[in-house]
């Protein structure tokens, strides 16, 4: 009957071809017409606001974004290289530190298991351009992921060391100095340590951020307090249940400016069990590297062992240490700071009345560090940057055994189905040849940091000292190396470090010896011995 | 044709000629750009990353394409969009590619792109000129049509007045929401184009180069401005108001789609699915619903009815066509296998031998399963735990191969148990070589450790899809594959292999142990049970070393195997290869023959340590030789290469008596019909008189590796060790064999006991009493073969 019928429109009947209007109208056509078109408008608009609303919510949630800074310097204190946790929301990967509120009032809240804060465990504080304190010490770097301002640790923290000339001055900052002051194990303990404690409640840590990073809004709450801080707690706890035998009490201390490299590797890339290692693999501390210069240390075998000769994934690799992931790596964050750390002058030596240098006797000792040091320590000799079997160079060998045949093999399954997929790991038995650039700078010395000076290092492991304090950064410039008689000041008590207990029992992973003899210098008269410091000084 | 400049007719078709040409280029570089962008930036060095910028840029640039063609087949009526065309689209597009190079330092091929722009731009304008000239001349410009010259006259006081404010409504809907929509666009565009480093942080996406992204935007706002004169006249223009909505909206909510979940790119490009899909739903409804209107009030055009069941046909058709490619391309379609080099020693490691396809393992489940159950390995380090050869930057272990098919599938190959680890002291790594036997691997612990991990009720996406998070950003539609398809499929395979394996857990079998397999009751219960179901493990039991494999060709009419089952070695690497895991169909026999030629010449390495020889003591032993062994294993002794039955040898007999003559006549069935069949295999009941070469490299010895060292088998078997470890790569080149007691050995290695079954040390006492000095003699000789 009707050829178009039209539920929209209840009120108008038509009849025939001709479609003559026949019934009563209530409203009018055009009034009908007009209310549904608004209406449909209408309903769109609204549902294109609320895709908007849901869109920027995925977005605050997805959105990738690290706090930038201009000069590659600065990014390489504060930048990020991807070490934050991030990937998927629901299950984040990577990361060792919690968002940056939570981790801003973790000292506040545990006073007790941190006396000093941050600065304690030898974290750079520095002012920020506008003269103000940062809010984050120097090697921690901040950026937006899953929704939250994440912390991750980059290069800086473990390669930016401070030196005073005597105990008033002020400090000097360094970068690519190996971070003797820095207790990189009492951080990662105290942050496994407090995500347990009773007092870490959503409520005890929104109040305290609150007071510190002024009120939040109603939604903020409800995420950090709902989702946040429980994930933040579950993830640290499974974090400690793969590497919590590494911090607990009873593990072997890596003390101030040193790392286990590789373990905690281990388990966080490949989930091996810690537990069913044999002990001795797990003492392997070592002593963080200076990272200046690397230009000319392109091809050299790298790290202590020389286990890798690719400067990339030597960084690379070290990135995985400070919490990124094949997934969550910032490629170009780490470009910059290759670029960065491919020209970085050693520091010289800063010559001053504190600071002496005896040029008549660096000029002696230039000849003594040809015959006896150059062919393994000058950039241009024969071994630099070869790995000396263990047999012959005889120092700990803790470090280079932790860093097994089958790790190696694994690690070739990292950053798969990429040009950036390790390629170059190998297993050694013994140390590299390492260059001498900033000598002065590197203190304590070996792999281990088990010689607290280069003049103690000169002398037979008989006469090295058995132990020493480290972590204080007054310069010693007779001895070279830094103060390390000094057990405490101004209440900061520095790490005591033991090649040998008391009774004469050696610690596992801390002997001094090795690098002695003959070749290594360590039969010189005192004579030669001054002749020899007072060049290295200069290098 | 006539050359006539003053006819708009000669410009209308040199018009069409020379922006025909140009749309034609800009199609093949957009299809290009779209579909083949990796290949593309390679092949002209211009960086693109991520590749979805470029993409995108050809994606938008197909449509701007499309956008050409109207006013290319009917200058008359879509003359406004010829001039979009030619000075906007062409201006613009040029003019960008030009200030990024010269300014923003763009790829300087990006140049080339704006000079031909340029060029297509000034001749369309010169020719849409000549022909505007050429039409005033004659008086009959049709552009005075613009601006309501189709407007439909209607009388709002005739009945049909309804209807007729419908049409306007509509039309008037369609304009507010196109313009709404053209701002949308803008709103990407301008940023996108002037200050793209600012948008680019905004969106949290990179470009490298920024060129990509900015040409994306642009070329996102010239598609806007096609849109424009059907916004100002929908009557006229309709074509592009349904252009804009398919192919442009649609389009561009597909591209983005499929770019985030099936090519991993950044989830900000579903921001384009966000701006597509609200205004192409919205005009399609208006648009629609205008043309109800205009059908009642009398004013559309007649379109051909469709049959009404044409269109879900055409709908299946189309979702079977993709669905179908999809699946194809993401689980069957085969891919070659991109090896480190051609070698026939990178074949032979990494190489694939047919066993993806049935028994594959998908690989990032592969990669994540050590991650993931760890407590099943026999000790921390991975697959590198369970004693496989893992060299220096090689992704998988010796004997593992990749390869896709669909999906990246991990399978195994002959180097797995044939080839042999040894730590010479003072080297930090162990040395490979290939085709010695398999000292370290321990094949029934993968198994065993896949299978336990298969039996884990954790065994789920839930548990696994965090730890492949881990390594790999996989796309949406490869998580949904892994989740719903892959991780599922492999364990229910792997579960019914265990159950297929359970004989192996028989307590009263003796374990395998580093280095040795249960060669073939595995393929009685895969494949000859199947054959002849007679034909099954039972009580038979074959537990026994890893063979050689070189120099196989030297000693033609040996028989192979230790019992000597075959005697054409074709056929015995063929089965191998189904042993492994490949079928029928999917073994490639061509590569298989390249691998025979090498094992049947490559030869035995020499004994690596580097102690002096005594050349006297040598020659002795060389003369003890030729009297005590020769005749068995010299190369021109009588019966090498023969079956001596096992009652003579002495030898444990279970592996002899394992391969039974159904088996045999079952393998030899077992691919009747086929083009290749096997006819050699049988059963001997003996063990075949074996060639020596590189015999210091295949310890532990006798077939079933129950004697440690040489100087062990030259001992009367009750002094010959009864319990020893094997799984060593340290070698003891006095006693010539692996290191198998000490703590080390006993820390690390595996409790062999001779006096399980199938383990007797017994047999083959030759030479056992010869003296000591000859013993020694006979030692030093052997180590030189």
């Amino acid at each position: 009957m009707n050829p178009n019928p039209d539920p929209g429109l209840p009120t108008t009947r038509t009849r025939g071809a001709d479609r003559v209007l026949v019934d009563v109208v209530r409203s009018t056509p055009v009034e009908v017409a007009l209310r549904r078109l608004w209406s449909r408008i209408a309903v769109s608009i609204v549902l294109l606001l609320l895709l908007l609303i849901v869109l920027a919510l995925v977005r605050r949630f997805t959105i990738d974004q690290p706090v930038t800074y201009k000069t590659e310097a600065e990014h390489f204190l504060y930048g990020s290289i991807g070490s934050e946790p991030g990937g998927s929301l629901l299950s984040p990967v990577g990361g060792m530190l919690p968002p940056f509120q939570i981790m801003a009032v973790l000292p506040e809240m545990f006073p007790d298991k941190l006396p000093g804060g941050y600065a304690s465990l030898g974290l750079i504080y520095e002012n920020g351009p506008d003269g103000k304190p940062r809010d984050l010490p120097i090697g921690l770097s901040r950026r937006h992921r899953l929704g939250m301002e994440m912390v991750g640790l980059n290069c800086a923290v473990c390669h930016v060391g401070t030196y005073r000339t005597s105990a008033g001055t002020p400090r000097r900052i360094v970068p690519g100095m190996p971070a003797h002051q820095l207790d990189l194990q009492g951080l990662f303990a105290f942050v496994l340590d407090v995500v347990s404690d009773p007092r870490f409640t959503a409520d005890n840590v929104i109040g305290h951020i609150e007071a510190k990073f002024g009120p939040m809004n109603r939604f903020d709450r409800f995420v950090l307090g709902t989702a946040i801080i429980p994930q933040v707690q579950r993830q640290t706890l499974t974090l400690r249940s793969r590497v919590g035998i590494l911090f607990q009490p009873t593990a072997a201390v890596w003390g101030p400016g040193r790392v286990d490299t590789f373990n905690p590797y281990k388990s966080l890339q490949f989930g091996w069990s810690l537990e069913r290692l044999p002990k001795r693999e797990l003492v392997a501390a070592s002593d963080f590297p200076a990272l200046w210069n690397q230009a000319p240390r392109q091809g050299l075998n790298l790290h202590w062992d020389g286990n890798n000769s690719s400067l990339d994934e030597r960084n690379l690799s070290a990135g995985l240490g400070a919490g990124i992931t094949p997934v969550t790596v910032d490629r170009s964050g780490i470009a910059r700071v290759k670029s960065y750390i491919l020209d970085l002058p050693p520091p010289k030596w800063p010559e001053s009345p504190e600071m002496p240098l005896d040029h008549a006797a660096a000029g002696r000792g230039a000849g003594i560090f040809r015959s006896y040091c150059a062919e393994c320590h000058d950039f241009s000799g024969k071994y630099i940057g070869t790995v000396v079997p263990w047999e012959k160079i005889r120092t700990d060998r803790a470090r280079f055994d932790s860093y097994t045949l089958e790790f190696s093999a694994n690690q070739n399954t990292l950053f798969p189905n990429s040009t950036n997929r390790f390629r170059s790991f190998k297993k050694t038995v013994g140390y590299a040849n390492q260059p001498l650039d900033g000598i002065w700078a590197r203190a304590p010395y070996l792999h281990n940091g088990s010689v607290p000076s280069l003049r103690d290092l000169l002398e037979p492991s008989s006469h090295r000292p058995k132990q020493f304090y480290r972590g204080c950064d007054i310069y010693d410039p007779a001895r070279v190396g830094f103060v390390d008689q000094v057990a405490q000041e101004n209440g900061h008590a520095y790490f005591l470090y033991r090649s040998r207990l008391e009774d004469g029992t050696p610690v596992d992973g801390n002997s001094n010896e090795g690098h002695e003899g003959e070749l290594y210098g360590t039969e010189l008269s005192l004579a030669e011995k001054h002749d020899l410091i007072e060049y290295l000084k200069t290098l | 044709m006539n050359p006539d400049a003053s006819d708009p007719r000669y410009w209308k078709r040199l018009y069409s000629y020379t922006a025909g040409l140009g749309t034609v280029l800009s199609f093949v570089l957009a299809l290009a750009l779209m579909l083949a962008a990796p290949q593309v930036l390679a092949l002209t060095g211009v960086g693109g990353l991520p590749i979805t910028w470029t993409q995108l840029c050809g994606e938008l640039l197909t449509l701007i394409s499309i956008f050409y063609l109207p006013p290319l087949l009917n200058i008359d009526r879509y003359r406004p969009h010829g001039w979009i065309a030619a000075v906007i689209a062409r201006g613009t597009t040029g003019l960008l590619c030009c200030i990024a190079v010269l300014i923003g330092g763009a790829p300087r091929l990006f140049l080339a792109w704006g000079l031909v722009e340029f060029v297509f731009g000034f001749a369309q304008i010169y020719l849409l000129r000549r022909l505007e000239g050429a039409e005033n001349g004659r008086g009959n410009r049709p552009g005075s049509e613009w601006n309501g010259g189709a407007r439909p006259s209607w009388n709002p006081e005739v009945p049909r007045a309804v209807d007729a404010i419908r049409v306007r409504c509509w039309k008037r809907a369609y304009h507010w929401v196109a313009w709404i929509g053209i701002g949308a666009n803008m709103i990407f565009v301008l940023p996108l184009v002037f200050f793209p480093q600012w948008m680019l942080r905004m969106l949290g996406v990179p470009s490298e180069p920024v060129i990509w992204a900015q040409l994306a935007g642009l070329f996102l706002g010239l598609v806007s401005v096609f849109y424009i004169p059907a916004i100002g006249d929908v009557d006229k223009y309709r074509l592009f108001a349904w252009l804009a909505i398919f192919p442009s909206r649609t389009a561009g909510f597909t591209f983005c789609t499929i770019a985030v979940v099936s090519l991993g790119a950044n989830e900000a490009f579903l921001l384009g699915v966000l701006l597509d899909l609200p205004f192409a739903f919205l005009q399609t409804i208006i648009l629609s619903r205008l043309n109800v209107a205009e059908r009642a009030f009398g004013t559309a055009p007649k379109r051909p009815a469709w049959r009404p069941w044409l269109r879900p046909i055409a709908a299946l058709a189309v979702a079977v066509a993709i669905l179908g490619t999809i699946g194809w391309h993401k689980l069957i379609r085969e891919y070659p296998q991109a090896l480190a080099n051609d070698s026939v020693e990178e074949y032979f490691k990494h190489g694939s031998i047919g066993a993806e396809d049935a028994q594959g393992l998908p690989y990032w489940l592969w990669v994540s399963l050590p991650a993931a159950f760890p407590e099943y390995l026999p000790k921390p380090g991975g697959y590198a735990a369970l004693g496989f050869i893992w060299e220096p930057g090689s992704e998988m272990p010796v004997g593992f191969t990749r390869k896709r098919i669909g999906f990246d599938r991990v399978g195994i190959n002959c180097a797995l148990c044939h080839a042999g680890s040894v730590q010479i002291p003072g080297e930090a790594l162990p040395r490979c070589y290939l085709g010695a036997p398999a000292n370290t691997a321990n094949i029934l612990g993968y198994q065993r450790f896949l299978f336990a991990c298969a039996k884990d009720p954790r065994f789920n996406g839930a548990t696994l899809m965090p730890i492949i998070a881990r390594q790999v950003r996989l796309s949406l539609a490869d998580q949904a594959l892994y989740r719903g398809l892959l991780i599922p499929a492999t364990r229910k395979a792997l579960l019914q292999q265990a159950a297929d394996w359970d004989w192996t857990n028989d307590p009263k079998r003796p374990e395998w142990g580093p280095g040795r397999i249960e060669p073939f009751n595995p393929v009685k219960v895969a494949i000859l049970h199947g054959v002849d179901p007679k034909v099954t493990v039972g009580e038979t039991l074959g537990t026994s070393d890893m063979e050689p494999l070189w120099s196989l060709g030297t000693h033609p009419g040996r028989a192979f195997h230790w019992d000597g089952l075959n005697t054409d070695l074709r056929e015995v690497v063929d089965s191998s290869a189904l042993g492994d895991g490949a079928t029928p169909t999917s073994i490639p026999r061509p590569r298989l023959r390249e691998l025979e030629v090498w094992i049947r010449n490559n030869p035995a390495p020499k004994f690596p340590f580097p102690e002096p020889v005594d050349t006297n003591l040598v020659a002795r032993g060389a003369g003890i030789y030729r009297a005590q062994c020769a005749r068995c294993h010299a190369a021109d002794g009588d019966l090498l290469g023969r079956v001596t039955p096992a009652t003579e040898i002495g030898t444990d007999d279970n592996r002899a008596k394992m391969w039974t003559p159904e088996a045999a006549t079952a393998y030899n069935g077992y691919l009747d019909g086929k083009s290749w069949v096997f006819s050699h295999f049988r059963s001997t009941g003996g063990y075949v008189n074996v060639p020596l070469d590189g015999l210091w490299l295949r310890a532990p010895y006798l077939h079933n590796g129950s004697v440690p060292t040489l100087s062990d088998i030259l001992k009367p078997v009750a002094e010959r060790p009864t319990i020893f470890w094997r799984g060593l790569n340290d070698y003891d080149p006095k006693a010539v064999g692996y290191v198998t007691d000490g703590p080390a050995a006993q820390s690390k290695g595996f409790r062999y006991d001779t006096s399980l079954r199938g383990n007797g040390n017994q047999g083959h006492t030759y030479g056992t009493t010869l003296p000591q000095s000859d013993k020694a003699a006979l030692l030093e000789y052997l180590k030189q073969l």
